[in-house]
């Protein structure tokens, strides 16, 4: 198997453990609108250490979580989910609420949504496997539930806004991730 | 309120785990504070186009003033000041290896996550007991560690659910500053408008009345576990 076919194998891994807490979204950070980001794509929110991100899950997740209960229920390891003005997706944890630094990046996405990951990704991923032990995975499957919060925004008459949440239930999915042997690439 | 940069700022020099993770823990909210304020501040003003969600109230306007007050130098210092702080702090705490530190570290088995929770659950660090909250929730659960972690599923509950929910409200007889000035609450009641006399004035929202005394219930354990420095006492799983 190449190396590049694995990484795709240890991504699609990767979504497992994401999609197994709810995910809230995914919400497109073009659509907040203004000049801060209109432009902003996945790479210069990295850079800003995801100010984009923290500022959306700040305005979509405050009308949602408006209880103690949902609030401990969320920061047991719910996600939210961001599409970029470029296509990427990504997952972001929901580390803490209430806070002003209420989310941790978690992973990006790969979905038929989002564009294939650049050359310097793969790469990264790609220098990753290279340093692992080797070995070998047998294959499982994992039977999960699926859903997403969506949310409709409303202007009010006064100039404020109004931000519903739905839960949207895709029901239990069943994955089965591929047995895998992982093999070192001598340095 | 106190000055958080203050507190974070001598914290640079301690060689104390407890108040080095309390100081970078404040340091990060209020980095983060700096990001929104500015949508506060509109919000706070009336002016048009802030994301901020619900009515303006008095006790908003107040619990603005508040954020304010206790990170007014994040608010004026340069990004790259308040970058430098917040790695200082963390480069400290790492270059210590201070225990709470090293028990944020995910534990390769059963023994090693239950050490780092001990670590963490009996430190000094009001924050640091928060970080423990998601192990000492799962184990809890009366799940089988070696389970799959259960999601948060919309409208139902289950006696971890109850028992993360005790934690968050005995951590606030354990130290944790909960009260309507404290930074927690203030920022709660700004973002959403939910303001109280504490941060989980209304736990017992969408409970029912068996919820209730279970909640009620694990938090006493809780409390004594933690007090005593006995957390056999916790209802943990296995």
């Amino acid at each position: 198997m190449k190396l590049r076919q694995k990484i795709a194998l240890f991504l699609t891994a990767g979504f497992i453990s994401a999609v197994l807490a709810a995910t809230y979204g995914p919400f497109h950070i073009s659509a907040v609108g203004g000049e801060d980001y209109v432009t902003l794509d996945f790479r210069s929110d990295q850079s800003a250490e995801f100010a984009g991100a923290k500022k959306l899950a700040g305005i979509y997740l405050t009308p949602l979580l408006n209880t103690a209960a949902k609030i401990r229920a969320a920061n047991k390891g719910d996600y939210i989910r961001v599409v970029y003005a470029d296509g990427q997706i990504a997952d972001f944890r929901i580390r803490r609420w209430p806070s002003s630094d209420a989310i941790d990046f978690d992973s990006l996405m790969p979905s038929a949504n989002s564009k294939h990951l650049s050359e310097e990704q793969l790469d990264d991923f790609e220098r990753r496997m290279n340093a692992c032990s080797g070995g070998a995975q047998g294959a499982y499957s994992v039977l999960y539930p699926t859903g997403f919060w969506g949310s409709s925004v409303t202007d009010l008459d006064d100039g404020g806004v109004l931000v519903t949440g739905f839960w949207v239930d895709t029901g239990l999915q069943s994955y089965t991730v591929p047995s895998m042997i992982v093999r070192c690439v001598p340095r | 309120m106190k000055s958080v940069w203050a507190f974070a700022t001598a914290a640079l020099r301690s060689t104390d785990g407890a108040v080095l993770f309390e100081a970078k823990a404040g340091a990060r909210e209020c980095a983060g504070l700096r990001r929104s304020f500015s949508d506060l501040q509109n919000f706070a003003s009336g002016a048009a186009g802030s994301r901020v969600y619900g009515k303006l109230t008095p006790e908003r306007q107040l619990a603005i003033e508040r954020l304010k007050d206790t990170c007014k130098e994040f608010l004026t210092a340069s990004q790259a000041q308040v970058k430098e702080l917040v790695s200082g702090l963390e480069q400290r705490s790492q270059e210590l290896q201070t225990p709470e530190y090293k028990a944020q570290a995910k534990g390769r088995n059963l023994a090693e996550r239950r050490a780092n929770m001990e670590v963490l659950l009996l430190s000094r660090s009001p924050a640091a007991r928060d970080t423990a909250l998601d192990v000492l929730d799962r184990e809890m659960s009366a799940q089988s560690p070696d389970e799959p972690y259960k999601p948060s599923i919309p409208g139902q509950r289950t006696n971890g659910d109850n028992a993360g929910l005790a934690a968050m409200l005995a951590f606030c007889e354990l130290g944790k500053d909960c009260s309507e000035r404290a930074y927690s609450t203030s920022l709660r009641c700004a973002m959403s408008g939910q303001c109280g006399e504490s941060l989980w004035a209304d736990w017992k929202e969408g409970l029912s009345e068996s919820d209730v005394l279970a909640v009620e219930r694990y938090k006493v354990m809780i409390i004594n576990a933690i007090k005593s420095k006995d957390l056999s006492k916790l209802p943990v799983a296995g």
